[in-house]
């Protein structure tokens, strides 16, 4: 409201070179906003020079909105031709034309700073009318050494790594994704596959041979090195069904074009390219001026990637991504219709590949020694053992069940192990105890138990030495605030202890149930 | 000649008799909405239909379920696909619990709701059937549901039978747990129900569920049968298939 009361005029100039416009409202748009702004119309204007040159056809990428979830839960809206209850027009605000709308109904105390980055993704999303919208979940990305306010931040790697145009590059990604859904439909849902080690193994021999055909210097040899790739995904894919073959496929097609999109740009901005951001606008942003170090970044994805034995659908993105480039480099003209008529790249690899029955025999048998695949199975294999080792250990713990649940907050479990930590589906599982978490004034310390994150929101932990009729914690408070509501909480169990601004504690036959409410204090 | 003609007459009269529940059927629609960061949707509606011989349920899919024929059938609307299954080898056949993949651990989570219900003393009439209000709570390791219930036994049906039916299946743990604390609702029906859940992941939804026609009526023609150029499949993963 108080954006209402204080309205004036936009600034016109503004306005026809295609910047964000301000008003006196400016005093009143948080400076995250307006850096997330200026981000916002730099990406238009990176698509603007590479977009058609990136994909045929790729044309509407200004019209998809946004949706900046910020950690102190004020809520931004871009371009949005139906806004939801709630979000309020901020008078004389607007990106190339495009309406800004702010929700500050549950803003909590809570400094924001940049720089910060996000990720999401394409969500239907408007009151009545429900348009694809790129929703951003923005978060803190704490840095050292901060620059000074109209001072550029150092080229280190920790300054690249958080640098603005990481999130100009994610939101390519996203509009991406909504230029895709216009043109494909989606058959198969997302993969759903823990690796076994087949899968693990000859996924390494997938990157690895996508790696080497991307850096080969000449034609034959890149295509020699896709034959690798490909007959090492027969091998991986033994133990897949069918549907989690097509899922994967799919995947990679929608998650590896999309990455394709950053690759690309990164690649054309080579050949001319002046950066509309400044220093004063954003102190984040380095102007792509290491363009190597960006596309090093792609290169180095592939690889760690590769390297993960318990990932699945995540390596859709770098391997999807390179079946792409090398597509394009191999293939040219390989991208028409490819959408609209539900290609997939791995089909688009096979069809142009044409591999007979002996060729394949014979690259199969030259992987081995070119890939060491020996040595990588025992590696791999041990990897496996011990996620369903410390999967079976855990389910088989019997007592009583304390659930701590973060989702209230908005903030995922991003907890630090004592030791390894393993994925198995939607569950963490940490067999030798989770060390710590920490987020605003909310504290969780673990002790060396077996625990588990799940769902992403949620710690799990069995207290194997409760005695049935005993109180398995202690609970104290400031003071109460309705049944079962705790402020300046602290819960200390045999497992961990955690201390929150407000909670909720229900406590039923089955299990202890911690919900954290607010991670600032409430007055 | 006369008696023959009656003969004759009358077969295939009795034929078709004998392939359609006669008389009244009884009938429940259920309308709803659901409010999903920030806007409102309409929730698919659920009708039933239930005679004699023969069942419909319609949902997402529809289920018809023939026991004149011994048979079920499972349609998918929009794909005109159809799945049929025989009803007696469903009751014969023993679940097999199969040895789970280590591939596809731990990527399902269906909650599983202890559910705690109280009656409350709120009453209000709806379409001229007096209710009273109960609230239901479920809790899961990972997910929470309330539902505010405005039940009733006021019904011109047979409120046992209908029940069975118009409780959606992923409600029945609930309706067990409402039967088990207040024995004497096992024949009632929420006439408007408010259900706020809040899922492991997905944020929030806020649904409101209202019974617009319960009644004992003549069923449509060929309710309990398989629409005309409908194409059978052998799974239910080709029947929902994309």
């Amino acid at each position: 409201m108080k954006f209402i009361r204080h309205s004036l005029f936009a600034l016109t100039f503004g306005a026809c070179c295609g910047f964000p416009t301000y008003g006196q409202t400016e005093t009143q748009v948080p400076e995250y906003v307006k850096i997330e702004l200026k981000r916002l119309e730099e990406t238009w204007r990176l698509l603007d020079l590479g977009a058609e040159r990136i994909w045929p056809g790729w044309a509407d990428y200004r019209d998809v909105p946004f949706r900046f979830q910020y950690p102190n839960r004020v809520e931004l809206l871009v371009g949005h031709p139906d806004p939801p209850d709630g979000f309020q027009l901020v008078p004389g605000l607007e990106v190339s034309g495009r309406k800004v709308h702010i929700d500050r109904r549950h803003e909590v105390s809570l400094a924001i700073k940049a720089p910060l980055l996000g990720g999401g993704g394409p969500i239907p999303f408007g009151k009545t009318n429900r348009v694809e919208t790129v929703d951003l979940k923005m978060r803190d990305a704490t840095i050292k050494d901060a620059p000074e306010p109209g001072q550029q931040a150092k080229e280190t790697p920790e300054a690249v790594r958080i640098a603005s145009e990481n999130q100009i590059l994610i939101n390519i990604h996203e509009i991406f994704h909504c230029f895709q859904r216009k043109l494909y439909q989606y058959r198969y849902g997302n993969l759903r596959f823990n690796p076994d080690v087949a899968y693990a193994l000859y996924a390494e021999v997938e990157s690895l041979a996508l790696g080497n055909a991307y850096a080969a210097g000449d034609d034959s040899t890149a295509r020699d090195y896709l034959k690798d790739f490909r007959v090492a995904r027969s091998l991986k894919r033994k133990n897949m069904t069918e549907v989690e073959q097509n899922q994967e496929s799919e995947d990679e097609m929608m998650e590896g074009t999309a990455v394709y999109a950053e690759t690309r740009l990164l690649q054309l901005l080579k050949d001319s390219y002046s950066p509309g951001l400044t220093v004063q606008d954003d102190p984040f942003f380095l102007g792509f001026r290491n363009l190597d170090l960006f596309l090093r970044k792609k290169v180095d994805s592939l690889r760690e990637s590769g390297l993960d034995s318990l990932e699945a659908r995540g390596k859709c993105y770098s391997y999807g991504s390179f079946q792409a480039l090398l597509l394009t480099r191999l293939f040219p003209g390989w991208q028409k219709d490819f959408f609209q008529k539900g290609r997939l790249l791995s089909g688009e690899i096979d069809k142009a590949l044409a591999l007979e029955d002996k060729e394949r025999e014979d690259v199969a048998a030259r992987l081995e020694d070119r890939y060491k695949v020996t040595e990588l199975r025992t590696r791999h294999a041990a990897t496996v053992g011990r996620r369903d080792a410390a999967y079976a250990s855990i389910q088989a713990r019997q007592g009583r069940t304390f659930i701590v649940n973060l989702k209230p907050t908005g903030e995922f479990v991003a907890p630090e192990g004592y030791g390894d930590g393993f994925r198995i589906g939607l569950i963490q599982l940490f067999p030798d105890g989770i060390r710590e978490m920490k987020f605003n004034e909310v504290l969780f310390a673990g002790q060396k138990v077996p625990m588990v994150e799940e769902q992403l929101y949620y710690v799990k932990w069995v207290d194997t030495d409760w005695k049935p009729g005993e109180k398995a914690y202690e609970l104290t408070f400031s003071r109460t605030g309705g049944p079962d509501i705790y402020y300046d909480a602290e819960v200390k169990t045999r497992g961990f202890t955690l201390k929150a601004p407000k909670i909720r504690v229900s406590d039923g036959p089955r299990r202890v149930k911690i919900s954290v409410l607010s991670k600032v204090p409430e007055r | 000649m006369k008696k023959q003609k009656a003969v004759l007459f009358s077969l295939p009269v009795l034929f078709l008799f004998s392939l359609a529940p006669v008389g009244a059927d009884d009938h429940f629609v259920e309308r709803g909405t659901r409010d999903y960061m920030g806007s409102t949707m309409m929730v698919q509606l659920r009708e039933v239909w239930i005679g004699e011989k023969a069942t419909s349920v319609a949902d997402r899919l529809t289920v018809i379920t023939r026991y004149d024929l011994g048979k079920r059938w499972t349609l998918a609307i929009r794909a005109k696909r159809y799945l049929e299954e025989p009803i007696e080898q469903e009751k014969k056949a023993e679940p097999v619990a199969k040895p789970q993949r280590v591939q596809e651990l731990g990527w399902n989570y269906r909650p599983q709701f202890e559910w705690t219900i109280a009656a409350t003393t709120q009453e209000k009439v709806i379409d001229g059937r007096k209710c009273r209000l109960y609230l239901a709570h479920g809790e899961a390791d990972y997910a929470d549901e309330t539902r505010d219930m405005w039940l009733t036994k006021d019904l011109p049906i047979d409120v046992g039978r209908m029940a069975k039916h118009a409780v959606r299946p992923d409600d029945e743990p609930l309706w067990q747990a409402l039967c088990q604390a207040f024995p004497d609702l096992k024949h009632s029906i929420s006439l408007e129900t408010e259900v706020k859940s809040e899922p492991a992941i997905a944020p929030a939804s806020v649904s409101h569920f209202k019974v617009h026609t319960i009644e004992s009526a003549a069923p449509p023609p060929g309710i309990y049968e398989i629409p005309e150029g409908f194409r059978k499949v052998n799974s239910p993963q080709e029947l929902t298939a994309r």
